[in-house]
């Protein structure tokens, strides 16, 4: 998968881009059509295909370059707004099976629309959607066990994780027969 | 009429109310004025998906799609540059959670992550949020994006000043050129230090001898320290400081030399 793959050609240096940001981490790339000026692609070295694969800790770091790397887009170019998007997924959108962060610098009139027409459902799929969503989302939480792999952590965080796990161990308890 | 004329009195009081308020009565007054504030308070009924600490998802109420969820830190934060570092890596994992979560029992075939910074990207709300959105199929939402082609003299200016924004914002000097050509990082860094150590030095001799101009070298010193150690908390802190105040008019002098060089040799 990663030979054929654009962007870890990219990271390898087979693929000519223009790089504006890299560490060991990863990459950010003015893309090569671009929806507007100062258009930027942000990914991981490393391959992943969606966002799910993308250990928790990894997605935070890159995310907090990313905010820099948005920044430095939007005062370079002097756009009066940015969108940020990530299409995870053919049937969102995604071109290339290497999960990647657009920044798409904004200004008014600039041709570009990502507005979507409001849906109306009805009070009773409002709520089913709840229900299932609700009941999925309880199990959230997990994820800041990955980041205690996390090299930089905050205090406050780590008790807090105690906490999370202790309570996660007497959940596993009590299911036990 | 004269109804305008009250609501344009109003207008002007109201502004100069908000000149006079302190940065902390400012941010008090937004939160009252914020909708979604209120629903992450509890006064405004909402679907709540998730909740913790930090933030909040809920059922957008106009979707893109049954499931649409907007995800919200609980501070009041109006664009994504304003969100310190570790809430907005916090608020990343929460998202590819809830995108899994759509995955799995909605049966979405994709997510779109979408924020919007700024009225001129389609922000509505004054309260920043992640939209997560699934996906399915043929389901014709106008999140496709759309390519354009540059000329190569276009790419190169706009590679030129994101570059230099970049350098400035990471803090990247001329040495960092040597990165590029695969030299360990950790050697930049103390490279880095020195520099502004001898820097500091310097403004703190020179203000010894000339005791006139005190209040400039003072704040010369004060950039010095400031960049000095811990470097990455600091500037990040100093990024998303200067963001905060009008991010345009902000062009910051400093680390502007050499910064031409850079980008020429980066090509």
């Amino acid at each position: 998968m990663t030979e054929t793959c654009v962007f870890c050609q990219a990271v390898k240096g087979q693929a000519k881009v223009e790089r504006i940001y890299e560490d060991d981490k990863i990459l950010a790339i003015l893309h090569p059509r671009p929806a507007s000026k100062g258009h930027v692609l942000v990914f991981s070295k490393k391959h992943y295909n969606i966002l799910e694969q993308i250990p928790d800790f990894e997605l935070g770091d890159l995310f907090k370059k990313l905010n820099k790397i948005s920044i430095a887009a939007f005062e370079g170019v002097k756009a009066q707004g940015t969108n940020i998007i990530i299409q995870n997924g053919v049937a969102a959108g995604q071109e290339i099976p290497h999960v990647c962060v657009h920044i798409i610098p904004r200004n008014e009139n600039d041709g570009l629309n990502f507005q979507w027409q409001p849906k109306q459902l009805t009070e009773e799929e409002m709520s089913t959607v709840e229900l299932t969503l609700k009941k999925e989302a309880e199990g959230i939480g997990s994820f800041q066990k990955e980041e205690k792999k996390e090299p930089v952590k905050l205090d406050k965080k780590a008790e807090k994780l105690k906490d999370d796990e202790e309570n996660y161990l007497i959940k596993k308890l009590t299911r036990i027969p | 009429m004269p109804q305008q004329q009250m609501t344009e009195e109003q207008a002007k009081a109201l502004q100069e109310k908000l000149k006079n308020m302190s940065p902390e009565e400012l941010k008090e007054f937004q939160k009252k004025q914020c909708i979604f504030c209120q629903i992450i308070d509890g006064k405004v009924s909402s679907k709540k998906i998730y909740e913790d600490d930090i933030c909040v998802a809920v059922l957008d109420i106009n979707p893109a799609n049954p499931g649409h969820l907007l995800l919200m830190p609980k501070e009041h934060y109006q664009i994504m540059p304003m969100i310190p570092d570790e809430e907005l890596a916090h608020l990343s994992m929460v998202a590819k959670a809830l995108s899994h979560a759509m995955l799995k029992v909605l049966k979405a075939e994709g997510t779109d992550i979408f924020i919007a910074n700024g009225i001129a990207a389609g922000q509505r709300a004054q309260h920043f949020m992640v939209h997560i959105i699934p996906r399915k199929q043929g389901d014709k939402l106008p999140l496709d994006i759309p390519q354009k082609d540059l000329s190569p003299e276009e790419i190169s200016a706009v590679k030129k000043v994101v570059q230099e924004k970049i350098n400035t914002i990471f803090k990247i000097k001329k040495s960092a050129v040597e990165i590029e050509e695969k030299e360990p990082i950790k050697e930049e860094t103390e490279a880095e230090k020195e520099e502004k150590e001898i820097e500091e030095l310097e403004t703190i001799e020179k203000k010894d001898v000339k005791k006139e101009k005190k209040p400039k070298k003072k704040s010369v010193k004060k950039k010095a320290e400031k960049k000095q150690p811990n470097q990455k908390s600091k500037s990040e802190s100093d990024s998303s400081q200067k963001k905060k105040k009008k991010p345009k008019k902000n062009e910051s002098e400093e680390g502007g030399i050499g910064l031409d060089d850079i980008a020429r040799l980066l090509k």
